[in-house]
Protein backbone atom coordinates (compact mmCIF):
# COMPACT_ATOMS: atom_id res chain seq x y z
CA UNK A 1 0.00 0.00 0.00
CA UNK A 2 1.33 3.04 -1.02
CA UNK A 3 0.58 6.76 1.24
CA UNK A 4 -0.62 9.95 -0.03
CA UNK A 5 1.83 12.67 0.12
CA UNK A 6 -0.06 13.86 3.53
CA UNK A 7 0.64 10.86 5.14
CA UNK A 8 -2.92 9.65 4.80
CA UNK A 9 -3.27 5.89 3.76
CA UNK A 10 -4.22 6.19 0.51
CA UNK A 11 -6.71 3.58 0.38
CA UNK A 12 -10.25 5.11 0.07
CA UNK A 13 -11.60 5.56 3.65
CA UNK A 14 -14.99 3.36 4.93
CA UNK A 15 -17.32 5.11 2.94
CA UNK A 16 -20.54 6.60 4.17
CA UNK A 17 -22.96 4.34 3.06
CA UNK A 18 -25.84 6.67 4.14
CA UNK A 19 -24.05 9.39 1.64
CA UNK A 20 -24.31 6.59 -1.06
CA UNK A 21 -27.70 5.47 -0.99
CA UNK A 22 -28.82 8.94 -0.42
CA UNK A 23 -27.35 9.98 -3.75
CA UNK A 24 -28.80 6.97 -5.11
CA UNK A 25 -32.49 8.24 -4.14
CA UNK A 26 -31.28 11.58 -6.12
CA UNK A 27 -29.65 13.24 -3.07
CA UNK A 28 -27.63 16.13 -4.87
CA UNK A 29 -26.11 17.86 -1.66
CA UNK A 30 -25.28 13.52 -0.40
CA UNK A 31 -23.43 13.52 -3.84
CA UNK A 32 -21.52 16.67 -3.61
CA UNK A 33 -20.61 15.78 -0.37
CA UNK A 34 -19.06 12.51 -1.76
CA UNK A 35 -17.48 14.10 -4.04
CA UNK A 36 -15.62 16.24 -1.19
CA UNK A 37 -14.77 13.16 0.20
CA UNK A 38 -13.40 11.32 -2.71
CA UNK A 39 -11.94 14.34 -4.80
CA UNK A 40 -8.94 14.95 -3.81
CA UNK A 41 -7.83 10.98 -4.03
CA UNK A 42 -9.76 10.65 -7.49
CA UNK A 43 -8.00 13.77 -8.94
CA UNK A 44 -4.61 12.43 -7.80
CA UNK A 45 -5.41 9.35 -9.74
CA UNK A 46 -6.30 11.07 -12.85
CA UNK A 47 -3.19 13.22 -12.94
CA UNK A 48 -1.07 10.02 -12.54
CA UNK A 49 -2.56 8.53 -15.17
CA UNK A 50 -2.76 11.57 -18.11
CA UNK A 51 0.10 13.81 -16.80
CA UNK A 52 -2.16 17.12 -17.08
CA UNK A 53 -3.85 18.74 -14.38
CA UNK A 54 -6.25 19.96 -16.33
CA UNK A 55 -7.23 16.86 -18.79
CA UNK A 56 -6.87 15.05 -15.03
CA UNK A 57 -9.64 17.66 -14.01
CA UNK A 58 -12.07 16.99 -17.32
CA UNK A 59 -11.60 13.48 -16.65
CA UNK A 60 -12.68 13.87 -13.08
CA UNK A 61 -15.69 15.88 -13.78
CA UNK A 62 -16.92 13.49 -16.63
CA UNK A 63 -16.45 10.38 -14.44
CA UNK A 64 -18.12 12.15 -11.55
CA UNK A 65 -20.94 13.40 -13.46
CA UNK A 66 -21.22 9.59 -15.41
CA UNK A 67 -20.96 8.51 -11.59
CA UNK A 68 -24.24 10.63 -10.46
CA UNK A 69 -26.07 9.53 -13.50
CA UNK A 70 -25.60 5.85 -13.13
CA UNK A 71 -25.37 5.44 -9.40
CA UNK A 72 -29.01 3.77 -8.64
CA UNK A 73 -27.91 1.25 -11.00
CA UNK A 74 -24.73 0.54 -7.85
CA UNK A 75 -26.27 -2.62 -6.42
CA UNK A 76 -23.87 -2.67 -3.17
CA UNK A 77 -23.06 0.83 -1.71
CA UNK A 78 -20.24 -0.40 0.23
CA UNK A 79 -18.85 -1.12 -3.30
CA UNK A 80 -18.61 2.36 -4.14
CA UNK A 81 -14.77 3.19 -4.03
CA UNK A 82 -14.35 -0.17 -5.98
CA UNK A 83 -16.99 1.05 -8.68
CA UNK A 84 -15.80 5.19 -8.82
CA UNK A 85 -12.27 3.81 -9.16
CA UNK A 86 -13.28 1.72 -12.09
CA UNK A 87 -15.11 4.42 -13.49
CA UNK A 88 -12.38 7.38 -13.58
CA UNK A 89 -10.42 4.53 -14.52
CA UNK A 90 -12.03 3.67 -17.97
CA UNK A 91 -12.93 7.27 -18.25
CA UNK A 92 -8.67 8.36 -17.89
CA UNK A 93 -8.12 5.52 -20.62
CA UNK A 94 -10.83 6.82 -22.96
CA UNK A 95 -9.38 10.27 -22.55
CA UNK A 96 -5.25 9.16 -22.75
CA UNK A 97 -6.69 7.06 -26.24
CA UNK A 98 -8.12 10.14 -28.08
CA UNK A 99 -5.14 12.30 -26.72
CA UNK A 100 -2.52 9.74 -27.68
CA UNK A 101 -3.57 9.85 -30.79
CA UNK A 102 -4.08 13.27 -31.39
CA UNK A 103 -0.36 13.66 -30.64
CA UNK A 104 1.17 10.77 -31.90
CA UNK A 105 3.53 12.94 -33.81
CA UNK A 106 4.16 15.78 -31.84
CA UNK A 107 7.26 16.06 -29.91
CA UNK A 108 6.20 15.54 -25.90
CA UNK A 109 7.32 18.70 -23.62
CA UNK A 110 7.49 18.55 -20.00
CA UNK A 111 4.29 20.13 -19.48
CA UNK A 112 4.56 20.80 -15.32
CA UNK A 113 7.31 22.80 -13.56
CA UNK A 114 10.38 20.31 -13.32
CA UNK A 115 10.30 19.18 -9.40
CA UNK A 116 13.35 20.11 -7.36
CA UNK A 117 16.37 17.76 -7.73
CA UNK A 118 16.21 15.17 -5.31
CA UNK A 119 18.88 12.40 -4.18
CA UNK A 120 16.64 9.72 -5.83
CA UNK A 121 15.41 11.11 -9.34
CA UNK A 122 17.57 13.95 -10.78
CA UNK A 123 15.25 16.34 -13.24
CA UNK A 124 16.51 14.88 -16.25
CA UNK A 125 15.51 11.60 -15.06
CA UNK A 126 12.11 12.86 -14.44
CA UNK A 127 11.14 14.17 -17.64
CA UNK A 128 12.71 10.69 -19.23
CA UNK A 129 10.34 8.99 -17.00
CA UNK A 130 7.66 11.54 -17.97
CA UNK A 131 8.19 10.95 -22.02
CA UNK A 132 8.55 6.93 -21.25
CA UNK A 133 5.26 7.10 -19.84
CA UNK A 134 3.86 8.92 -22.34
CA UNK A 135 4.76 6.22 -24.76
CA UNK A 136 3.17 3.33 -23.01
CA UNK A 137 -0.36 2.63 -24.07
CA UNK A 138 -3.22 4.20 -21.78
CA UNK A 139 -4.26 0.96 -20.30
CA UNK A 140 -0.61 0.45 -19.32
CA UNK A 141 -0.22 3.80 -17.41
CA UNK A 142 -3.70 3.21 -15.63
CA UNK A 143 -2.06 -0.36 -14.79
CA UNK A 144 1.22 1.37 -13.45
CA UNK A 145 -1.13 3.88 -11.60
CA UNK A 146 -3.13 1.86 -9.87
CA UNK A 147 -0.31 -0.89 -8.71
CA UNK A 148 2.65 2.04 -7.53
CA UNK A 149 0.54 4.70 -6.65
CA UNK A 150 -2.84 3.50 -5.48
CA UNK A 151 -1.62 0.30 -4.04
CA UNK A 152 -3.57 -2.35 -5.72
CA UNK A 153 -2.53 -5.92 -6.76
CA UNK A 154 -2.03 -7.30 -10.48
CA UNK A 155 -5.57 -9.37 -9.37
CA UNK A 156 -7.16 -6.44 -8.06
CA UNK A 157 -6.45 -4.04 -11.59
CA UNK A 158 -7.36 -7.03 -13.71
CA UNK A 159 -11.26 -7.25 -11.72
CA UNK A 160 -11.36 -3.37 -11.86
CA UNK A 161 -10.36 -2.89 -15.51
CA UNK A 162 -11.74 -6.58 -16.66
CA UNK A 163 -8.60 -8.14 -17.78
CA UNK A 164 -7.24 -11.72 -16.72
CA UNK A 165 -4.38 -11.35 -14.34
CA UNK A 166 -2.05 -12.44 -16.81
CA UNK A 167 -2.24 -9.74 -18.75
CA UNK A 168 -2.13 -7.06 -16.31
CA UNK A 169 0.96 -8.92 -15.14
CA UNK A 170 2.53 -9.11 -18.80
CA UNK A 171 1.65 -5.24 -19.47
CA UNK A 172 3.05 -3.99 -15.77
CA UNK A 173 5.94 -5.86 -16.87
CA UNK A 174 6.57 -4.62 -20.48
CA UNK A 175 5.54 -0.75 -18.95
CA UNK A 176 8.77 -1.54 -16.19
CA UNK A 177 10.87 -2.35 -19.18
CA UNK A 178 9.76 0.43 -20.95
CA UNK A 179 9.88 2.82 -17.97
CA UNK A 180 13.63 1.32 -17.09
CA UNK A 181 14.87 1.70 -20.82
CA UNK A 182 13.79 5.40 -20.82
CA UNK A 183 16.15 6.17 -17.43
CA UNK A 184 18.37 4.16 -19.26
CA UNK A 185 18.91 6.16 -22.48
CA UNK A 186 18.73 9.39 -19.86
CA UNK A 187 21.69 7.51 -17.88
CA UNK A 188 24.09 7.12 -21.62
CA UNK A 189 23.04 10.96 -22.42
CA UNK A 190 24.48 11.61 -18.94
CA UNK A 191 27.63 10.17 -19.41
CA UNK A 192 28.25 11.42 -22.96
CA UNK A 193 27.17 15.06 -21.47
CA UNK A 194 30.00 14.49 -19.05
CA UNK A 195 32.56 13.22 -21.20
CA UNK A 196 32.44 16.14 -23.53
CA UNK A 197 32.21 18.39 -21.19
CA UNK B 1 18.06 -4.27 -4.71
CA UNK B 2 17.23 -6.10 -7.51
CA UNK B 3 16.61 -4.28 -10.82
CA UNK B 4 12.49 -4.84 -10.16
CA UNK B 5 12.30 -3.42 -6.63
CA UNK B 6 14.82 -0.31 -7.68
CA UNK B 7 12.30 0.39 -10.55
CA UNK B 8 9.17 -0.06 -7.95
CA UNK B 9 10.69 2.01 -5.66
CA UNK B 10 11.50 4.83 -8.61
CA UNK B 11 7.81 4.47 -9.72
CA UNK B 12 6.47 5.03 -6.11
CA UNK B 13 8.79 8.17 -5.63
CA UNK B 14 7.56 9.67 -9.42
CA UNK B 15 4.06 9.05 -8.74
CA UNK B 16 4.16 10.18 -5.12
CA UNK B 17 5.54 13.52 -6.49
CA UNK B 18 2.25 16.02 -8.16
CA UNK B 19 -0.98 17.44 -7.06
CA UNK B 20 -3.01 16.20 -4.87
CA UNK B 21 -5.69 18.37 -4.28
CA UNK B 22 -8.83 18.48 -6.63
CA UNK B 23 -9.49 22.12 -7.30
CA UNK B 24 -12.20 23.52 -5.59
CA UNK B 25 -14.05 24.57 -9.03
CA UNK B 26 -14.45 20.83 -9.91
CA UNK B 27 -17.20 20.69 -7.18
CA UNK B 28 -19.17 23.64 -8.50
CA UNK B 29 -19.01 22.51 -11.43
CA UNK B 30 -20.05 18.63 -10.54
CA UNK B 31 -22.93 20.37 -8.45
CA UNK B 32 -23.59 22.52 -11.42
CA UNK B 33 -23.70 19.88 -14.01
CA UNK B 34 -25.70 17.06 -11.71
CA UNK B 35 -28.59 19.48 -11.23
CA UNK B 36 -29.28 19.41 -14.97
CA UNK B 37 -28.40 15.61 -15.70
CA UNK B 38 -31.19 13.43 -14.58
CA UNK B 39 -30.08 9.46 -13.10
CA UNK B 40 -30.38 6.93 -15.17
CA UNK B 41 -33.11 4.25 -13.95
CA UNK B 42 -33.71 2.25 -17.48
CA UNK B 43 -31.24 0.61 -19.07
CA UNK B 44 -29.96 2.19 -22.82
CA UNK B 45 -31.72 1.33 -25.87
CA UNK B 46 -29.13 -1.35 -27.44
CA UNK B 47 -30.28 -0.63 -31.39
CA UNK B 48 -30.36 2.78 -32.85
CA UNK B 49 -32.65 2.84 -35.41
CA UNK B 50 -32.17 4.75 -38.78
CA UNK B 51 -33.43 8.52 -38.24
CA UNK B 52 -36.05 8.14 -40.12
CA UNK B 53 -37.44 10.39 -42.55
CA UNK B 54 -41.68 10.56 -42.88
CA UNK B 55 -42.12 8.11 -45.98
CA UNK B 56 -40.26 5.69 -44.37
CA UNK B 57 -42.01 6.11 -41.39
CA UNK B 58 -45.38 5.61 -43.17
CA UNK B 59 -44.47 2.84 -44.72
CA UNK B 60 -42.83 1.44 -41.71
CA UNK B 61 -46.41 1.98 -40.08
CA UNK B 62 -47.94 0.00 -42.54
CA UNK B 63 -46.07 -2.56 -42.50
CA UNK B 64 -46.13 -2.62 -38.70
CA UNK B 65 -49.88 -2.90 -39.19
CA UNK B 66 -49.24 -5.54 -41.60
CA UNK B 67 -47.94 -7.64 -39.32
CA UNK B 68 -50.28 -7.19 -36.51
CA UNK B 69 -52.75 -8.22 -38.78
CA UNK B 70 -51.18 -11.63 -39.33
CA UNK B 71 -50.63 -12.04 -36.22
CA UNK B 72 -54.06 -11.16 -34.98
CA UNK B 73 -55.82 -12.90 -37.82
CA UNK B 74 -53.55 -16.27 -36.51
CA UNK B 75 -55.25 -15.68 -32.90
CA UNK B 76 -58.35 -15.32 -33.94
CA UNK B 77 -60.86 -18.12 -31.83
CA UNK B 78 -62.31 -20.20 -34.30
CA UNK B 79 -58.52 -20.43 -36.39
CA UNK B 80 -57.43 -23.92 -36.14
CA UNK B 81 -54.24 -24.27 -33.47
CA UNK B 82 -52.57 -25.86 -35.77
CA UNK B 83 -52.48 -22.60 -37.85
CA UNK B 84 -50.56 -20.97 -35.28
CA UNK B 85 -46.45 -21.20 -36.02
CA UNK B 86 -47.34 -22.20 -39.37
CA UNK B 87 -46.33 -20.01 -42.42
CA UNK B 88 -48.45 -16.73 -42.95
CA UNK B 89 -50.41 -16.57 -45.77
CA UNK B 90 -48.43 -13.35 -46.74
CA UNK B 91 -47.47 -13.01 -50.20
CA UNK B 92 -44.08 -11.41 -49.49
CA UNK B 93 -41.18 -13.46 -51.07
CA UNK B 94 -40.32 -14.35 -48.08
CA UNK B 95 -43.46 -16.52 -47.20
CA UNK B 96 -43.02 -18.17 -50.66
CA UNK B 97 -38.80 -18.99 -49.52
CA UNK B 98 -40.85 -20.29 -46.50
CA UNK B 99 -43.00 -22.99 -48.27
CA UNK B 100 -40.13 -24.74 -49.54
CA UNK B 101 -40.27 -28.79 -49.23
CA UNK B 102 -38.08 -29.12 -46.42
CA UNK B 103 -40.32 -28.01 -42.98
CA UNK B 104 -38.52 -25.45 -40.86
CA UNK B 105 -37.80 -27.20 -37.02
CA UNK B 106 -38.57 -23.46 -35.79
CA UNK B 107 -42.24 -22.88 -35.75
CA UNK B 108 -42.60 -19.45 -37.37
CA UNK B 109 -45.28 -17.09 -35.69
CA UNK B 110 -44.92 -13.70 -37.83
CA UNK B 111 -42.55 -11.60 -39.99
CA UNK B 112 -40.65 -8.93 -39.62
CA UNK B 113 -40.78 -6.27 -42.00
CA UNK B 114 -37.73 -3.42 -41.90
CA UNK B 115 -37.60 -0.74 -43.82
CA UNK B 116 -34.02 1.32 -44.15
CA UNK B 117 -32.12 3.77 -46.18
CA UNK B 118 -31.33 1.93 -48.68
CA UNK B 119 -33.21 -1.35 -48.51
CA UNK B 120 -36.47 -2.89 -47.03
CA UNK B 121 -36.35 -6.24 -45.49
CA UNK B 122 -38.24 -9.30 -44.37
CA UNK B 123 -38.09 -12.01 -42.14
CA UNK B 124 -39.52 -14.89 -40.30
CA UNK B 125 -39.38 -14.88 -36.50
CA UNK B 126 -39.84 -17.61 -34.78
CA UNK B 127 -42.07 -18.30 -32.02
CA UNK B 128 -40.66 -16.61 -28.86
CA UNK B 129 -38.74 -14.18 -30.85
CA UNK B 130 -39.72 -10.50 -30.45
CA UNK B 131 -39.57 -8.19 -32.72
CA UNK B 132 -38.32 -5.54 -31.81
CA UNK B 133 -38.93 -3.19 -34.89
CA UNK B 134 -35.88 -3.26 -36.31
CA UNK B 135 -34.15 -6.47 -35.03
CA UNK B 136 -35.75 -9.49 -33.47
CA UNK B 137 -34.58 -10.91 -30.00
CA UNK B 138 -34.83 -14.27 -28.33
CA UNK B 139 -36.50 -14.54 -24.52
CA UNK B 140 -33.31 -14.08 -23.14
CA UNK B 141 -33.18 -10.41 -24.47
CA UNK B 142 -30.04 -9.23 -25.77
CA UNK B 143 -27.55 -8.44 -23.15
CA UNK B 144 -24.68 -10.38 -21.84
CA UNK B 145 -24.56 -13.61 -20.65
CA UNK B 146 -27.60 -15.46 -22.39
CA UNK B 147 -28.84 -12.67 -24.98
CA UNK B 148 -29.00 -12.89 -28.79
CA UNK B 149 -30.50 -10.89 -31.63
CA UNK B 150 -30.34 -10.82 -35.62
CA UNK B 151 -30.91 -7.54 -37.16
CA UNK B 152 -29.38 -5.29 -39.52
CA UNK B 153 -27.34 -2.07 -38.04
CA UNK B 154 -28.41 0.12 -40.83
CA UNK B 155 -25.05 1.71 -40.88
CA UNK B 156 -21.63 0.70 -42.69
CA UNK B 157 -19.18 3.05 -41.21
CA UNK B 158 -16.63 1.34 -38.85
CA UNK B 159 -15.12 4.10 -36.78
CA UNK B 160 -11.68 3.90 -36.12
CA UNK B 161 -12.58 5.09 -32.89
CA UNK B 162 -14.86 2.45 -30.97
CA UNK B 163 -15.78 5.49 -29.14
CA UNK B 164 -17.18 7.11 -31.72
CA UNK B 165 -20.62 7.43 -31.72
CA UNK B 166 -21.43 9.87 -34.72
CA UNK B 167 -19.57 8.16 -37.43
CA UNK B 168 -19.78 9.14 -41.43
CA UNK B 169 -21.46 8.30 -44.72
CA UNK B 170 -19.54 6.63 -46.23
CA UNK B 171 -21.67 5.40 -49.61
CA UNK B 172 -18.76 5.03 -52.46
CA UNK B 173 -17.27 2.60 -50.22
CA UNK B 174 -17.12 -1.39 -50.80
CA UNK B 175 -17.82 -4.43 -49.33
CA UNK B 176 -13.85 -4.61 -49.26
CA UNK B 177 -13.66 -1.52 -47.52
CA UNK B 178 -15.70 -2.62 -44.77
CA UNK B 179 -14.30 -5.40 -44.11
CA UNK B 180 -10.61 -3.80 -44.19
CA UNK B 181 -12.25 -1.41 -42.07
CA UNK B 182 -13.10 -3.97 -38.98
CA UNK B 183 -10.07 -6.32 -39.29
CA UNK B 184 -8.01 -2.79 -38.93
CA UNK B 185 -9.69 -2.68 -35.33
CA UNK B 186 -7.08 -3.58 -32.93
CA UNK B 187 -10.07 -3.60 -30.40
CA UNK B 188 -11.99 -6.22 -32.12
CA UNK B 189 -10.85 -9.80 -33.43
CA UNK B 190 -12.18 -10.61 -37.36
CA UNK B 191 -12.01 -14.38 -38.28
CA UNK B 192 -13.70 -16.95 -40.51
CA UNK B 193 -13.28 -14.10 -43.49
CA UNK B 194 -15.71 -16.29 -45.96
CA UNK B 195 -17.39 -15.30 -49.11
CA UNK B 196 -20.95 -15.62 -48.92
CA UNK B 197 -24.84 -14.63 -50.10
CA UNK B 198 -27.40 -13.57 -47.76
CA UNK B 199 -31.21 -12.73 -49.53
CA UNK B 200 -29.61 -13.45 -52.75
CA UNK B 201 -26.97 -10.72 -52.65
CA UNK B 202 -22.99 -11.38 -52.33
CA UNK B 203 -20.93 -10.63 -50.10
CA UNK B 204 -18.65 -11.89 -47.29
CA UNK B 205 -19.36 -13.38 -43.28
CA UNK B 206 -16.96 -12.79 -40.73
CA UNK B 207 -17.07 -13.50 -37.47
CA UNK B 208 -16.22 -10.94 -34.71
CA UNK B 209 -15.12 -10.78 -31.02
CA UNK B 210 -15.81 -7.85 -29.07
CA UNK B 211 -13.84 -7.25 -26.12
CA UNK B 212 -13.92 -8.66 -22.71
CA UNK B 213 -14.70 -5.48 -21.30
CA UNK B 214 -15.76 -2.77 -23.50
CA UNK B 215 -15.81 0.02 -21.35
CA UNK B 216 -11.60 -0.29 -20.45
CA UNK B 217 -12.14 1.47 -24.26
CA UNK B 218 -14.86 4.27 -23.97
CA UNK B 219 -15.74 4.39 -19.75
CA UNK B 220 -19.19 4.46 -19.70
CA UNK B 221 -19.61 5.84 -23.53
CA UNK B 222 -21.11 3.19 -25.85
CA UNK B 223 -18.45 0.75 -27.72
CA UNK B 224 -19.28 1.66 -31.33
CA UNK B 225 -18.88 -1.01 -34.17
CA UNK B 226 -20.70 0.78 -36.72
CA UNK B 227 -22.37 4.19 -36.66
CA UNK B 228 -23.88 6.91 -39.32
CA UNK B 229 -24.75 10.40 -38.39
CA UNK B 230 -28.40 10.01 -38.35
CA UNK B 231 -28.52 7.61 -35.54
CA UNK B 232 -28.21 4.14 -37.45
CA UNK B 233 -25.45 1.58 -35.61
CA UNK B 234 -24.42 -0.78 -33.52
CA UNK B 235 -22.83 -0.86 -30.26
CA UNK B 236 -21.88 -3.61 -27.94
CA UNK B 237 -24.09 -5.28 -25.03
CA UNK B 238 -21.96 -6.43 -22.96
CA UNK B 239 -18.44 -8.33 -22.30
CA UNK B 240 -17.19 -10.57 -24.73
CA UNK B 241 -19.88 -10.28 -27.84
CA UNK B 242 -19.75 -12.43 -30.52
CA UNK B 243 -21.19 -10.74 -33.75
CA UNK B 244 -21.72 -12.88 -36.78
CA UNK B 245 -22.00 -10.45 -39.62
CA UNK B 246 -23.19 -10.20 -43.19
CA UNK B 247 -21.65 -7.62 -45.13
CA UNK B 248 -23.42 -8.54 -48.72
CA UNK B 249 -23.69 -5.99 -51.57
CA UNK B 250 -27.06 -4.42 -52.49
CA UNK B 251 -26.33 -2.10 -55.33
CA UNK B 252 -23.25 -1.05 -54.86
CA UNK B 253 -24.34 -0.29 -51.03
CA UNK B 254 -22.60 -2.65 -47.95
CA UNK B 255 -25.35 -3.77 -46.50
CA UNK B 256 -24.71 -5.56 -42.31
CA UNK B 257 -27.00 -7.81 -40.98
CA UNK B 258 -25.58 -9.69 -38.03
CA UNK B 259 -26.30 -11.97 -35.00
CA UNK B 260 -25.18 -10.67 -31.84
CA UNK B 261 -24.42 -13.17 -28.70
CA UNK B 262 -22.19 -14.60 -26.20
CA UNK B 263 -20.74 -17.39 -24.74
CA UNK B 264 -23.73 -18.11 -22.64
CA UNK B 265 -26.46 -17.64 -25.38
CA UNK B 266 -28.12 -21.47 -25.81
CA UNK B 267 -27.32 -23.01 -28.97
CA UNK B 268 -31.15 -23.32 -29.47
CA UNK B 269 -31.00 -19.47 -30.35
CA UNK B 270 -28.22 -19.87 -32.01
CA UNK B 271 -29.94 -22.37 -34.57
CA UNK B 272 -32.91 -19.92 -34.34
CA UNK B 273 -31.16 -16.77 -35.70
CA UNK B 274 -29.70 -18.57 -38.15
CA UNK B 275 -33.05 -19.59 -39.37
CA UNK B 276 -33.78 -16.04 -39.72
CA UNK B 277 -31.03 -15.13 -41.37
CA UNK B 278 -31.58 -17.92 -43.66
CA UNK B 279 -35.33 -16.32 -44.20
CA UNK B 280 -34.20 -12.86 -45.42
CA UNK B 281 -35.23 -10.86 -47.98
CA UNK B 282 -34.08 -8.14 -49.14
CA UNK B 283 -35.62 -5.02 -51.47
CA UNK B 284 -33.70 -2.29 -52.67
CA UNK B 285 -34.87 0.68 -52.59
CA UNK B 286 -33.84 1.63 -56.26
Amino acid sequence: MVDAPDGRPYRMRAVDRDLVEAAQRGDQSAFVDLVRLHGDRLFSIAQRILRDVDRAEDALQDALVIAWRDLPGLRDPDRFDAWIHRLLTNVCIAQARRERRRTTNLRLLPEDAPAAPDDLLSVADRDQLDRGFRRLSPNERAILVLHHFVGHTPSEIAEMLGLPPGTVRSRLHHAHRAMRAALEAEARASTVRESSA
Amino acid sequence: MNERSDMDRVLRHWFADGPSEMPDRVVETVADRIGRQRQRRASRLPWRPYDMNSTIKIGTAIAAVFVLAVVGWNLLPGRPASSIGQPSSSPSPSATASQSPTPSPTPRSAQLVVQQKNIAWTADVPVGWVDNGWFLASSQGTESPTGIAVGAPGANYVPTDPCDGVGKNLDGQSVADVVAALEAREDLVVSNKVDTTLGGYSGTRVDIQAPADPSAYCGEDLFIIMAEPGGAGYHVEGPSETIQMWIVDVEGVPTVFQITSFAGTPPGDLAAAQQIVDSIVITPWS
